[in-house]
């Protein structure tokens, strides 16, 4: 008998001295351990509608933007028409005085400026009369009629 | 939350040799089992499958059979219990070998050193291959491969001795 063959029949021995194999309590506790991990497999899929949840209200927030995108340049195309209608110029006040006439822009400029602005060339007190009521004027002296005291004693 | 679907066939597939790869190391058949369950516990909670998940699963074992052990030391317990041995059976075929023999081979194991038994065992009892011990072991095949022979030679010179 030689070496190998010896060694085989050792190994064979050995091998046959092993113990008992696992018990069918082991085989259970994997199985729930597994089970367990499998378990929460089926509350993916409730993951689904959320996603359509997500769609939806993307969605409709595309829709709400290209609704009022319409709507702006609907409200901008018919106040630009409203505009152009009317040709007449501004009413503004005739310039007085030489400053006024100084203040007041260059035709080339007024070209310029959008046809939905009025330009007001009047000075600062002008321009405040036309805000204030004549009662609440008020002079140097104050308000209303001014009375004059004349006193002797030093 | 990780899907264990290819964890469930591996463990059907080599639960023996899971169970016998711990008990390696426990000596201990419920707490080998423990490091198995605590094993495919860990394993389970995998997002995908590893490479290798068969090394990786007896690594895992291991693993947890080593922590275990080391758990079982913290807590100044006893030693390995070397008396713990239960026939197997379907170890062998019936008459192959007499208990007599069986037992006196069991015993010349546990006179080996530690490094050693657990080739031998890993390679007769849980049936890995040498390049599968040399990666669970983290060794190098040929070293693996040397520490079996000469654990195998020693065995068969303390098994002849009484007889010669």
């Amino acid at each position: 008998m030689n070496d190998d063959e010896d060694r085989t029949n050792l190994e064979r021995l050995i091998a046959s001295a092993r113990p008992a194999g696992p018990s069918q309590d082991l085989d259970a506790r994997v199985r729930a351990a597994l089970s367990a991990k499998t378990l929460p497999q089926p509350m993916r899929r409730l993951e689904r509608p959320d996603r359509r949840l997500w769609f939806a209200v993307a969605a409709s927030a595309l829709v709400a933007a290209s609704v009022g995108f319409l709507g702006g340049r609907l409200t901008a195309a018919v106040g630009g028409r409203g505009v152009a209608q009317n040709d007449s110029p501004p009413a503004t006040a005739a310039p007085s005085t030489a400053s006024e006439r100084r203040e007041q822009p260059e035709p080339g400029a007024h070209n310029l400026a959008p046809p939905s602005v009025t330009t007001v060339p009047l000075n600062d007190e002008r321009l405040a009369t036309l805000f204030l009521r004549p009662r609440s004027r008020e002079g140097m002296l104050g308000s209303g009629p001014v009375r004059v005291e004349i006193s002797q004693l030093p | 939350m990780a899907s264990a679907a290819w964890l469930g066939p591996l463990y059907e597939q080599f639960r023996e040799e899971l169970f016998l790869t711990a008990w390696t190391t426990l000596r201990r058949r419920e707490q080998a089992e423990d490091a198995v369950h605590a094993a495919v516990v860990k394993l389970a909670a995998l997002p995908t499958p590893p490479d290798d998940a068969k090394l990786y699963l007896f690594r895992c074992v291991r693993n947890a059979a080593i922590d275990l052990l080391r758990a079982q030391a913290r807590r100044a317990e006893t030693g390995l219990a070397h008396d713990d041995w239960f026939p197997a059976p379907d170890a062998a075929a019936p008459g192959a070998f007499d208990e007599e023999t069986l037992a006196s081979v069991r015993a010349l194991v546990e006179t080996l050193d530690a490094r050693s038994r657990e080739t031998i065992e890993l390679r007769l009892h849980a049936n890995l291959t040498f390049r599968e011990i040399a990666d669970l072991l983290n060794e190098p095949l040929p070293t693996v491969a040397s520490r079996y022979r000469r654990a195998l030679e020693r065995l068969g010179e303390r098994l002849q001795a009484p007889h010669e």
